[in-house]
């Protein structure tokens, strides 16, 4: 590859004429203009954003139930709009002792609408965008500490997991930084889910009663130009 | 280098027009258009997934592999692995330093258990030459899992625990199998070249481990 000057007429500024602003240097014995540009993510050809919004569950107990569900997003179907999950942490408090190996938490995919779960309000990141409600978020609870009816909804292929926090003697809260339930390069590389797509965060196994837990989630939602 | 407006002719809106979408403001006293681009990937990709371990035991032998990803002869694309973690849990003190690491590896896996990835777009197509495998076929649970590991690019320190009071899984960030910034500038595996990720220490069989690869195919 080669440096390629490409010369064009530069017009006197004056009526009707439009200036492109560049810098102009010397670049392999050349002077040339490099343009100044506004980069616009576009994460999937041929869409834009229409809404970016934040959603968290409420703090929900830890279940003796083994493959307890913790969150869903979920697209529904005959949406028109494609939803980008950007991130999606886990954050766990612990007022009890486990000595055994923790509980996996993990992210799948699903294909089937969630139910019984507490639908959540998601919060917008700019009040010029519009929620479509066609985009779903369920929490495991209803409030602060009260496990509400369990989000029915089958895993899938365990995509991405990590392990709970859990402490053998010192009970207590050790701060840490977020559990990522995705890829962190999701910030600029986000899952899409189309229509009738959805995530599920889910607790593998049995976990202590005392556990605390809270799943974020950003998202946005895509739709056709 | 200075500021250098290059003029145009601006035409009208109107049949056969096409307008290029910019904005404009003033800098060093001259009115610009800058103009808006969309940023394109250099690469395209076919398929973008993720595919995670199951719970696996350590184990007491040295060098023992634990994940890999391997793009086999004539798979026709490129994989770009983007970030690669684990995570640990310890229910047993131990006073040992121990270590993992990521190896480079020309020779296909053909044991251990294949994993199935989970695309990040349902359109994606993955192509059945890039196969991911791993040490344990089920939660807990190990089977057999034999490539060798070469020389080490990346090392992860495990957690371990001295203290016996105080033995456990402390949440902490991801062990990172391969540098941060594969994020944005990939391990790119071509036909015939994989990952490996593998114990280079022995490990207490009551230690467990979760590893997790992203990655993407594309073409040449």
């Amino acid at each position: 590859m080669a440096e390629r000057p490409v010369g064009v007429t530069d017009q006197a500024s004056g009526a009707g004429i439009a200036q492109v602003r560049t810098r102009e240097r010397t670049v392999a014995a050349e002077v040339v203009s490099e343009q100044y540009v506004i980069p616009i993510t576009e994460y999937l050809d041929g869409f834009m954003l229409s809404y970016r919004g934040m959603v968290a569950t409420f703090r929900t107990p830890g279940l003796a139930s083994g493959n307890h569900n913790l969150f869903t997003i979920f697209n529904k179907t005959g949406s028109t709009k494609i939803v980008a999950v950007r991130r999606l942490v886990l954050q766990v408090e612990d007022t009890g002792v486990l000595l055994t190996v923790a509980p996996i938490v993990q992210t799948s995919r699903i294909t089937t609408l969630p139910t019984s779960g507490t639908v959540l309000t998601p919060v917008t990141c700019d009040t010029a965008l519009t929620h479509d409600t066609n985009v779903e978020c369920m929490g495991a609870a209803s409030a602060d500490g009260t496990a509400s009816g369990p989000i029915v909804s089958t895993a899938g292929t365990r995509a991405w997991a990590g392990f709970k926090m859990r402490m053998a003697t010192q009970v207590g809260q050790v701060l840490f930084p977020d559990e990522t339930l995705i890829p962190e390069l999701c910030g600029d590389t986000p899952i899409l889910l189309r229509a009738l797509e959805g995530l599920q965060v889910q607790m593998v196994q049995a976990s202590v009663t005392t556990a605390h837990y809270v799943i974020c989630c950003l998202f946005d939602e895509l739709a056709a130009v | 280098m200075a500021e250098r407006p290059v003029g145009v002719t601006d035409v009208a809106s109107g049949a056969g027009v096409a307008q290029f979408r910019t904005r404009e403001r003033t800098v060093a006293a001259e009115v610009v258009s800058e103009q808006y681009l969309i940023g394109l990937r250099d690469r395209v990709p076919s398929y973008r997934g993720m595919v995670s371990t199951f719970r696996t035991p350590g184990s007491a032998a040295v060098n023992t592999a634990l994940m890999s990803l391997f793009n086999l002869s004539g798979s026709g694309v490129l994989v770009a692995v983007r970030a690669s973690r684990m995570q640990a849990d310890r229910t047993v003190n131990s006073s040992t330093a121990r270590w993992s690491g990521t190896s480079l590896i020309t020779t296909a896996p053909t044991d251990g258990t294949v994993l199935t990835p989970v695309g990040f777009d349902s359109a994606g197509s993955h192509s059945a030459s890039v196969v991911a495998r791993g040490l344990a076929s089920a939660d807990g649970t190990n089977g057999t899992f034999t490539p060798t590991a070469t020389v080490t690019g990346w090392r992860g320190a495990g957690l371990r625990i001295p203290d016996a009071t105080t033995m456990g899984h402390y949440q902490y960030p991801d062990i990172l199998m391969l540098p941060r910034t594969a994020r944005d500038d990939p391990v790119v595996l071509r036909e015939g070249e994989g990952l490996l990720l593998s114990f280079i220490d022995s490990w207490p069989t009551s230690s467990h481990f979760l590893a997790a690869l992203a990655f993407e195919e594309y073409l040449p």
